[in-house]
């Protein structure tokens, strides 16, 4: 038994990290690959996979001077708590996961309180997409709007 | 390979060579992540600046690093207490009961040791904290601005040097070059005007480096109703993480090129209080901010920064180049900085949508 997971990657300017380098660590089995021109990737993996992590190519980044050369930043990872259904975006779970994955750190971890943190980040999102209504809520606009730029 | 358990950043994570971060993605529908940090594209662009010209010369930008926590304080209540806990971390003891090098470094324009930081701990002010940090074994040293004429944070740095484990310097660099005027009347003129401002807090205790920078100096103006103005507005930040350890290495740059601090250098023996501890290390990520440690020298013979140094600008103008919605700034003084200027017309020209700017009056 096999299920699909599909990430699209765009960086700080929303735009897709195209034809870019990765690889996708998920149970036992690794998967390499190239996003497509979306930025997105696509593999099916096991059932019961709950977790992986996914590490992005260095070349995407600046080499970065480290003066005691300790320790270096060569690639880019991140690590994945895959679920079989994402909460929807109006349910404080759902708009945790999908603002934290799109960059606007709503909480350190996925759960349904809803803290200073998360409205603030909610506040982010709503600024960064006009017409929305700032007001910290997940209103039924900021839910449409957040799932349609997440992608589901 | 097996895929390790996702957990968020914290100064407890392993060291290792990829910035941790989790997502949680869901299976059969599409999920978006964005990428941050730096991604190489056009460097006019980019928000963080790797290189940048003075006159012909191109030079470095301070390193850029991942994985940084930065909670911001605005005014000095908030910002003492903040530093009143870090302070209280350093304990001398590692965690397996051994002797730690835990250090508090200081940078200060001014610094008055006696005023109750916070107001929910009376009797708690700068010498009690020295005193019980020097008490354990912990390195305090601290290097304070020597303002011309008076007497400003001479009582700190003698009270500092009477501790066991703690050394201070007066600094006057850029003002050391004071000659006789008496024919005009002024017995002694500064040659050069300005001051060395950094208001910088490094701490290495029990829970890691816990570093400040910004504008809050130890006064108790800052705190309490002492005049017009006061208690003084103003904004800090604490940092945690890689970041921090450029503000441990600019306290090191400045001690160490100061003939007061070289002295430190030499063997206990010989009188010194002891060099200074550094890294081993850099900090471990503690959170999703990208940070870059901007500063500002004057052209006044530092080793380390020859011919001045003034990134705190440039990433103030990169900032204000890529701004697309608004600009908001406070500022106490707000001129002799015609480039800043500049860049703020031509943020209105490009259309952003607000410019503020707060001054003091």
């Amino acid at each position: 038994m096999i299920k699909t997971l599909k990430i699209r990657l765009i960086n700080d300017l929303d735009q897709p990290i195209k034809m870019s380098k990765y690889l996708l660590e998920v149970d036992n089995q690794t998967f390499e690959g190239i996003t497509n021109n979306e930025g997105v990737l696509q593999h099916d993996i096991p059932v019961g996979a709950k977790t992986g992590k996914l590490i992005l190519d260095k070349k995407l980044f600046h080499r970065r001077k480290n003066p005691t050369d300790e320790i270096k930043v060569e690639n880019w990872s991140i690590d994945l708590q895959i679920v079989d259904s994402m909460a929807p975006g109006d349910q404080m779970a759902g708009a945790q996961a999908r603002l934290n994955n799109l960059g606007f750190f709503a909480s350190k971890e996925i759960h349904e309180q809803y803290e200073e943190q998360t409205r603030r980040a909610i506040q982010r999102f709503q600024t960064a997409h006009p017409p929305l209504k700032v007001t910290g809520n997940i209103d039924q606009e900021t839910k449409k709007r957040l799932e349609d730029v997440y992608g589901s | 390979m097996v895929a390790s358990t996702p957990s968020p950043p914290n100064r407890r994570d392993p060291p290792e060579s990829l910035l941790i971060r989790t997502a949680q993605v869901g299976t059969g529908v599409l999920n978006t992540i964005r990428v941050p940090g730096d991604p190489f594209r056009d460097e006019r662009k980019s928000w963080f600046k790797t290189e940048f010209y003075s006159g012909k010369e191109k030079k470095e930008m301070p390193t850029i690093h991942e994985g940084n926590e930065v909670k911001y304080l605005i005014d000095g209540k908030d910002a003492f207490k903040e530093m009143v806990a870090a302070i209280r971390t350093v304990t001398g003891i590692s965690d397996t009961g051994e002797k730690a090098n835990h250090f508090i470094y200081m940078l200060n324009w001014w610094m008055d040791k006696e005023f109750e930081l916070d107001s929910d701990e009376p009797g708690v002010n700068l010498s009690l904290l020295l005193d019980q940090a020097s008490q354990k074994g912990v390195m305090v040293r601290a290097m304070l601005w020597n303002q011309p004429f008076t007497t400003q944070n001479s009582a700190e740095v003698d009270y500092i040097n009477s501790l066991d484990n703690g050394a201070a310097i007066l600094d006057n660099r850029g003002n050391e070059d004071l000659p006789p005027f008496s024919w005009v009347g002024v017995p002694f003129f500064p040659m050069r005007f300005g001051a060395q401002h950094q208001k910088v807090l490094c701490v290495l205790g029990e829970e890691g480096l816990i570093c400040f920078c910004g504008g809050i100096d130890f006064n108790p103006d800052r705190v309490q109703e002492l005049g017009k103005g006061s208690p003084l507005h103003d904004v800090h930040c604490r940092i945690r993480g890689p970041a921090a350890a450029d503000l441990v290495h600019l306290f090191i740059q400045r001690w160490n090129d100061h003939v007061e601090g070289q002295k430190h250098n030499q063997p206990i023996a010989l009188g010194s209080k002891g060099p200074l501890i550094t890294l081993k290390e850099l900090p471990l990520s503690a959170g999703p901010q990208i940070v870059q440690v901007g500063r500002t020298f004057g052209d006044l013979n530092y080793e380390f920064a020859s011919g001045g140094e003034q990134t705190a600008r440039e990433i103030i103008l990169c900032a204000i180049n890529n701004a697309k919605r608004f600009i908001y700034t406070e500022d106490q003084y707000f001129v002799g900085n015609p480039q800043v200027e500049e860049a703020l017309f031509e943020a209105l020209k490009r259309g952003i949508q607000h410019l503020t700017v707060v001054l003091t009056h």
